[in-house]
């Protein structure tokens, strides 16, 4: 039998394209919205002081062919230091992988206390959990670095070295204690460099304040304040702010993070019910 | 595949275009003081020549064309680590897929077979079991694999791999936070490794192919760009985005949106945000690799399976021949083996010459393959290139690409497609119909013939 003969029998049904995407257009507050993904989040009570100690998680919710829902939690936790000279900023972050296994990150940083609570100082690890819960020794990585005249002096464990970075840079996760000290009226734009995980460069980035809409969380419909933020090796993130500068949805790409108190409990009962982000999907 | 008798000189050309091959060379041998410096401040002391058999690091990206690395020229992204690859290493430019799909491509990276032998003619599809790969056959080398990231054969990401262990990393179209933990898993094995083998990682991350997912979003988009300071940064369409309506049918079938001039450029500007998303990635394991002190010992090499149209031919994705999901990189460094900066335009080079390439880098005896070893060209010897070099797509298409002209048919289809890839490499003037050109498609004809005697190709599935 000739090659494309018997290539045409054995190629079967499997030739589905992108078009099969059930989304079909941006994702948008409105998307998430008839998505579910907004429906019975824990929203946060009480007053909110963005310049204040605070903490706060966010759902990590993906879209794509075949995975439409909760695949792991931001937390930061933010409190003033150094009598106002600093704040430090706590991060940790969970992220189911396809095979079940786990992608966890924590950081620990001194941030100036300036509008960009820049990284001054920190120590990171991530970890890779297998699906039985264990880290896999080999692939965990943990680093110290402290920022001093434009370099970054890292140390990891018995190794040191260098990374130059531009004067102006800063976090992703700082990107989110920034956007909610930003003022809705009269709000300049931030210009920076950003240190993606306190790690990769990405330059030419630009935070703006957007525009106001209104959104519905957990059946309430509450008014939001928009920013967006363009740059270098990200799709565009918007920022949606409640009216006490509460961060309660971030969307980028085919991504969001939608607050929900009790996003790591989900997380929790999603890993012992044995989801899994992506089983089955093309790619 | 064929192979043609050499040519006096390879047509070699310096990633400066000002500066001479003789020099160029010169800088080349010279220029391995730091083999991955970039972002790093590590340098490593030039190591002439090494006894130990080499690591290898491979780094894959997933449906990134070749002309999308500032390095080559590509002025709309900016990618300062897939840079440091080209900087360091040899660049092959005319660097085929064997079938730009995900799981096809890859089986052809892996077993060095055409995927009509290895069996994945489609997405998630296993590699025959009776045929190796790299994986099991480096692992009886005593090599020991190690493999992050997406594998597609026939699942994307699974825990389990024949012959390679799994640190299970990504998520399945969702490159955008699924990488991340790729490159982390390459960073912590390559710091805390300890076996005195040598290894084979392979960090196989999942952008640009994220722009599958914006393709579909924005499939029925309005035609505005919701966000401020795009609208001036937005890319050129390129010279090639109209087509030929009289194209093969199955050509025809992957041509999708219907967007505005506006549309198609905001869906570069986007395509090139992947690409960056991965570049950061792949800056990550470099530094790792730097900073672990292995790098000396260590042969980096670079590839994706496939393309992705861009615009060309008002295409987008993949699964068809033109030159934009056909054609991808394929870059080898290692300062102290491989010459460095250099940009080879020949020979012809397939996804299939990565097995007998490694073998002959590793000093291991290669599995039967369709492919051959690119060692001579990395070292800077003499060798012979390839008559053509071949590749399928769907159940019934094929590709032959000689120096000169490009041949893509599909069995049942009445068109055939012939490009003279020196006057019009953005294949937009078909010339299969001019009788100018009767014995060249009469060629091209017969080195389809010709190469498909010799596939093994794999029995239906039920």
């Amino acid at each position: 039998m000739k090659a494309r003969e018997k290539n045409a029998k054995s190629y079967g049904a499997r030739s589905k394209t992108a078009q099969d995407s059930t989304l079909g257009r941006p994702l948008t507050v409105d998307a998430l919205r008839e998505l579910g993904a907004l429906s019975n989040i824990g929203l946060p009570g009480g007053p909110f002081d963005p310049n204040g100690a605070w903490e706060q998680t966010w759902q990590i919710w993906l879209v794509s062919f075949s995975w439409k829902g909760m695949a792991g939690y931001l937390s930061l936790k933010r409190a003033p230091a150094q009598n106002g000279e600093a704040i430090v900023l706590n991060v940790e972050m969970a992220v189911m992988q396809t095979a079940r296994s786990v992608h966890v990150t924590r950081a620990d940083t001194l941030c100036a206390a300036d509008p960009l609570a820049s990284p001054r100082s920190w120590r990171i690890e991530s970890e890779i959990r297998s699906p039985d819960g264990k880290a896999i020794e080999v692939a965990r990585v943990e680093e110290k670095a402290e920022v001093k005249d434009g370099v970054i002096e890292v140390a990891a464990g018995q190794k040191t070295f260098t990374r130059k970075v531009p004067k102006t840079f800063t976090s992703n996760w700082s990107v989110f204690d920034a956007v909610q000290r930003l003022p809705f009226a009269n709000s300049k734009p931030l210009e920076f460099a950003l240190l993606e995980d306190l790690d990769l460069l990405k330059e030419g980035h630009r935070l703006s304040r957007w525009k106001d809409r209104a959104a519905v969380l957990s059946g309430k419909e509450i008014a939001v304040h928009g920013f967006q933020h363009i740059g270098a090796g990200i799709l565009p993130y918007q920022y949606w702010l409640d009216e006490q500068h509460r961060l309660v949805v971030a969307l980028s790409g085919i991504r969001a993070y939608i607050v929900d108190a009790d996003a790591k409990n989900r997380f929790d009962q999603s890993l012992r019910q044995g989801s899994q982000p992506g089983k089955g999907t093309k790619a | 595949m064929k192979t043609r008798k050499p040519k006096p000189m390879l047509r070699e050309r310096a990633a400066n275009a000002g500066v001479t091959r003789r020099i160029f060379l010169q800088s080349g041998a010279l220029g391995g003081a730091s083999l991955l410096a970039g972002r790093g401040s590590l340098s490593r002391a030039f190591a002439a020549g090494s006894s130990q058999r080499p690591n290898f690091l491979f780094i894959s990206t997933d449906q990134q064309g070749l002309d999308t690395i500032s390095a080559y020229g590509c002025r709309d992204v900016a990618t300062p680590n897939m840079d440091r690859l080209v900087r360091n290493g040899v660049s092959f430019t005319e660097s085929y897929s064997t079938n730009p799909l995900c799981s096809p491509a890859r089986s052809s990276w892996f077993t060095g077979r055409m995927s009509s032998e290895t069996g994945v003619i489609g997405n998630s599809r296993g590699i025959r079991p009776e045929i190796p790969n790299l994986g099991q056959w480096l692992s009886r080398e005593g090599y020991e694999t190690v493999y992050a990231g997406k594998w597609h054969l026939p699942s994307s990401f699974p825990p389990k791999i024949p012959g390679f262990t799994v640190i299970p990393t990504g998520i399945s179209g969702q490159g955008n936070i699924g990488d991340s933990a790729v490159s982390r898993a390459c960073e912590g094995y390559l710091r805390n490794r300890r076996g005195a083998s040598p290894f084979f990682l392979v960090a196989s991350l999942l952008q640009p192919h994220d722009i599958c997912e914006w393709v579909s979003q924005h499939r029925n988009a309005a035609d505005e760009i919701p966000y401020e300071g795009i609208a001036e940064r937005l890319p050129a369409l390129p010279a090639n985005h109209d087509y030929d309506r009289r194209e093969p049918a199955m050509v025809a079938k992957f041509r999708r949106p219907q967007w505005s001039e506006r549309q198609w450029r905001y869906y570069l500007w986007s395509y090139y945000r992947h690409v960056e998303m991965a570049d950061a990635e792949i800056g990550r394991i470099l530094d790792a690799l730097e900073n672990s002190g292995l790098a000396d010992n260590t042969i980096v090499f670079f590839t994706s399976d496939h393309g992705e149209g861009r615009a060309r031919h008002h295409m987008v994705l993949k699964n068809y021949l033109y030159d934009e999901a056909a054609k991808v990189p394929m870059v080898w460094c290692a300062s102290n083996r491989m010459r460095s900066n250099v940009q080879l335009a020949a020979p012809l080079v397939s996804g299939a010459d990565i097995v007998p390439t490694v073998c002959d880098l590793a000093g291991v005896k290669a599995p039967r393959t369709a492919g051959r070893s690119l060692r001579p060209w990395l070292e800077g010897k003499n060798a012979e290139g390839r008559e053509f070099v071949a590749a399928e797509v769907t159940r019934n298409g094929r590709m032959i690409r000689t120096p000169e002209f490009k041949y893509i048919t599909y069995q049942g289809d009445p068109v055939e497609q012939l490009f003279d890839m020196r006057s019009d490499p953005g294949e937009t003037k078909n010339l299969a119909g001019e009788s100018k050109y009767a014995s060249v498609l009469d060629a091209m004809r017969k080195h389809l013939t010709d190469w498909e005697a010799h596939l093994e190709v794999a029995s239906p599935r039920a």
